[in-house]
């Protein structure tokens, strides 16, 4: 009797737990259907503009009535392709070394000194960078390349900066499983654990290297403060990397700090639209030539 | 008289293969091996057996210093080798005859109880520590590959699936291939433990002659659980027991698997071994 009373208790608390899981399906598709639904609805009146000036143009001077949001996503995409290359690249190099202790299970006080270091930067805000970089690279590179050193390749080192704990991260936990499976076959033939990492994880993990670089890419495509505090934001296309540009993300930050209503707050949800499609587009890209590779 | 004495010590080591001495190995304060000594000799299949837990797996891989690849080991006592290319200090490690770890387990080759191919392909498998440990040239590289898989028998079946993914090899042809990856390192010696425990019948016969066959050119020390496998391969055997050195049967021909299971169920004496 008893026996029957606990399996109907454990009966109703199992469809609990699953009607819980379901409310958390549904609440977290929905809302992503709904933020969707509301880019693209606000982004419609911007959309179906006819004639210059509209968001579709490479002008933003809501003085003369244009409001072309197209110099910002090249921002961002010039802003977050220029950061990822350095992010990534030095990310394996630290995610190899950090999983490469000259004996296994025993990192020495550098590796566990890094790998905290790592971990913290994930919880340090980003204006902290923002203000370090402005009193030390800016001035740095006014100094060295000349311009105001606030640009386009101001904004990029320390969004790379930014991404480095994502890209370790995501590394870390793609990598570190596929080289224990192998590591004591490895050693067993006299392959140390980076000759292991190098030649044989590495050439295998090609999803969670492509993974590591599209989640990088897209904090830093999607990042405010750092482009808002670094890249000048001029809304021109950039011609070099000492010149100033601005992102969708700061574009955002600026005007809604100034305009409710009209075209130039009409063109944010434009702008919002396309970080969506650029992110959305980048990933699909680079998954696309993982698969095939 | 000292030179001579040394003369006919010398005579008496090269019979041996292996010479443990008090060899034993604790991970975070658990002993696993306690004051092992063993003399493995020269020539045939040297096989430990025991129950589970009885060290057989610590005492192979103190051989090749794979222990210490695990957090918290500790080690005392020696181990020596008296291999083809000289003598090899592997434990403690510090002499004149010590060699790096790298080149240690290049020498002394391992395969594990379950067939461990590295997730690329068949031919990377065996080129990648091929180039990478060796230095082997690349223009050498395939026929070497070709050389390894020939001597383990899996040419024939891989010869046209090189380029293959060595994961979607059967279970016996990846035991194969790791047997072919260590062999094409030139190994002195080959450490094999329980190699054919997660095959089937036929896979496993395939292997123990491959094994009986390596062993004509190479010494080999293997672990054992199988008693007729060990019956079978070992011109010599180790009984090991909670972590001591039961008895050495210098020559288990004429042995039944009774008296094995016997010998593991902690009879005394069951046919003249040499207790330890």
């Amino acid at each position: 009797m008893r026996n029957a009373t606990s399996v109907r208790r454990m009966s109703r608390s199992g469809e609990a737990g699953l009607a819980m899981l379901r409310l958390s399906v549904v609440l977290a598709m929905g809302g992503m259907a709904l933020l969707f639904l509301m880019v693209v609805a606000f982004a419609l009146p911007a959309f179906v503009q006819n004639g210059g000036g509209g968001p579709f143009s490479w002008s933003w001077s809501p003085g003369h009535g244009e409001f072309g949001i197209l110099p910002m996503m090249v921002g961002s995409v010039a802003v977050g392709g220029l950061a990822v290359i350095p992010g990534w690249v030095t990310g394996v190099c630290l995610c190899c070394w950090l999983l490469s202790p000259t004996r296994a299970g025993r990192p020495g006080p550098w590796r566990v000194l890094v790998a905290g270091l790592v971990r913290v930067m994930t919880a340090v805000p980003t204006v902290v960078y923002g203000f370090a970089a402005v009193f030390l690279l800016a001035p740095s590179l006014r100094m060295w390349l000349g311009g105001s050193g606030f640009s386009w390749l101001a904004a990029s080192v320390m969004l790379s900066v930014l991404i480095l704990p994502t890209v370790v991260l995501v590394l870390q936990a793609g990598l570190a499983p596929r080289l224990e499976a192998l590591s004591l076959s490895g050693v067993a033939l006299g392959m140390n654990r980076l000759e292991l990492l190098w030649h044989l994880v590495l050439p295998a993990s090609r999803a969670t290297l492509l993974s590591a670089a599209v989640l990088g890419f897209g904090r830093a495509v999607g990042d405010t403060m750092l482009p808002l505090m670094l890249a000048g934001n001029a809304p021109v296309m950039p011609d070099s990397l000492l010149s100033g540009v601005r992102t969708l993300t700061a574009h955002m930050a600026l005007v809604t700090s100034n305009e409710v209503g009209g075209q130039a707050y009409d063109s944010l949800f434009m702008a919002g639209l396309l970080l969506l499609v650029i992110n959305g587009t980048v990933s699909l890209v680079i998954r696309h030539m993982g698969g095939r590779a | 008289m000292a030179g001579k004495g040394v003369t006919l010590m010398e005579k008496q080591d090269s019979r041996f293969v292996l010479c443990a001495r008090g060899l034993s190995v604790s991970f975070f304060d658990h002993a696993v091996l306690r004051d092992v000594s063993l003399n493995v000799p020269a020539g045939g299949i040297a096989v430990l057996v025991g129950r589970s837990g009885s060290g057989k797996t610590t005492f192979l891989r103190s051989v090749n210093r794979l222990n210490e690849e695990v957090s918290g080991c500790r080690t005392e006592g020696s181990v020596e080798l008296r291999l083809p290319g000289g003598k090899v200090d592997v434990w403690p490690g510090v002499g004149p005859d010590a060699v790096p770890l790298a080149e240690l387990r290049r020498r002394v080759g391992m395969v594990f109880q379950t067939p461990q191919v590295f997730p690329v392909t068949v031919c990377r498998n065996i080129s990648v520590p091929l180039s990478v440990t060796m230095g082997c040239p690349r223009s050498e590289l395939d026929d070497r590959v070709k050389d390894a898989l020939v001597r383990v028998d899996l040419w024939r079946e891989v010869a046209d699936r090189l380029d293959m993914s060595a994961e979607r090899l059967s279970g016996g042809q990846q035991q194969r291939l790791c047997l072919a990856r260590a062999l094409a390192l030139e190994p002195d010696m080959l450490l094999l433990d329980e190699p054919t425990a997660s095959l089937d019948v036929r896979s496993a016969r395939h292997v123990e002659d491959l094994l009986l066959a390596l062993s004509e050119q190479l010494p080999v020390i293997m672990v054992s659980h199988g008693l007729a496998q060990s019956l079978r391969l070992a011109s010599f055997m180790a009984v090991m027991e909670e972590g001591r050195l039961r008895c050495e049967i210098s020559n288990p021909d004429g042995m039944e698997e009774g008296d094995l299971e016997r010998l593991l169920d902690g009879a005394e004496d069951v046919r003249g071994e040499e207790a330890n």
